[in-house]
């Protein structure tokens, strides 16, 4: 399956990284840090152009966050309206809204690298909640710079064991995603019992 | 932002720490699946033998990952064509040539190692 990507990658290039980089923003299940890995390690090997596949990859995945975070944007209207007439839910949805006032940028910021599965999630209910949309731009923009670099430099730099690298990668990134999730999730429920 | 009463019921407070402490027994399972996982894979990767030849790859990535010029890789599979400036697969050369891919694979195996061979005379 990864080795599919690998191929598209090494034929189509850049349209491959753009097009990974967007929808997995959108929570379409692409393998995207495989692809990320492997723009870089074809750049090494001189089939794409470094400067080009970072690009590339960063523009397309501030795209895909700003286009969940503005479907988010639309849903948190519509449930605004539906809750208008249920009190108990609409106050959970208002305190959601006043924890990612508080809370979503720092969200939005460890969403885009560290725990990148929970990333297109963070920005629907980021969109949803109300986040300040310039909010949402600087901190994903800080965030996606972390992510796209990170990987596609890693790719570059370890080239020449792409399928070994593949699998080390995957394992660290969603064992950081479930301290991640840990650690907020903890952080929260001590703030409940306060 | 909405204006409404942020007062959340009790129902609804239980409720959200309930989901919060399932969250956190995941996220705990999650570390120990994950870390024992990622502690084998750098074993892996430590220990990882050179990258094996696959279809997958493209002729300038195949000559770097075997440490060989790129004459060596084109000399063995282009037959007059300029495949190191193309993006292009060992499958699709393959299917191009109307070859299979493992007689492909197995050329340059044989043509990397006399390189090698070579090299060390």
């Amino acid at each position: 399956m990864i080795d599919f990507f690998f191929g598209l990658v090494a034929t189509w290039g850049l349209i491959i990284v753009a097009a990974s980089a967007y929808f997995s923003c959108l929570a379409v299940p692409v393998p995207t840090f495989a692809v990320m890995l492997s723009g870089g390690a074809f750049a090494a090997a001189g089939d794409l152009v470094l400067w080009q596949v970072l690009t590339v990859a960063y523009v397309a995945a501030l795209a895909g966050d700003q286009t969940g975070f503005q479907l988010g944007r639309l849903g948190g209207k519509w449930l605004d309206k539906f809750l208008a007439t249920r009190p108990s839910r609409a106050a959970l949805f208002a305190r959601a809204q006043v924890v990612v006032d508080r809370w979503g940028s720092t969200g939005v910021f460890f969403s885009t690298w560290a725990a990148a599965p929970l990333g297109p999630w963070v920005n629907f209910a980021a969109g949803a909640a109300g986040l300040s949309t310039w909010r949402f731009i600087i901190w994903d923009a800080m965030g996606e710079a972390i992510w796209v670099v990170g990987y596609v430099m890693l790719g570059y730099y370890f080239a020449a064991n792409l399928d070994a690298l593949t699998v080390l990668v995957a394992d660290w990134a969603w064992l950081l995603t479930a301290i991640s999730l840990a650690v907020a999730a903890s952080f929260f429920l001590l703030r409940s019992k306060q | 932002m909405s204006e409404r009463k942020h007062k959340i019921s009790e129902r609804h407070m239980r409720l959200l720490r309930r989901v919060l402490l399932g969250l956190i027994a995941l996220a705990i399972a999650g570390t120990v699946v994950f870390g024992v996982r990622a502690a084998i894979s750098s074993r892996a990767w430590y220990n990882a033998p050179p990258e094996q030849i696959e279809g997958w790859m493209s002729p300038r990535y195949i000559a770097m990952t075997q440490h060989v010029p790129p004459y060596v890789i084109e000399d063995t599979i282009a037959h007059g064509q300029d495949l190191m400036h193309r993006k292009t697969t060992l499958d699709d050369i393959a299917f191009a040539q109307d070859t299979d891919v493992e007689a492909l694979i197995i050329a340059l195996e044989m043509a990397i190692a006399d390189f090698k061979e070579s090299k060390r005379d």
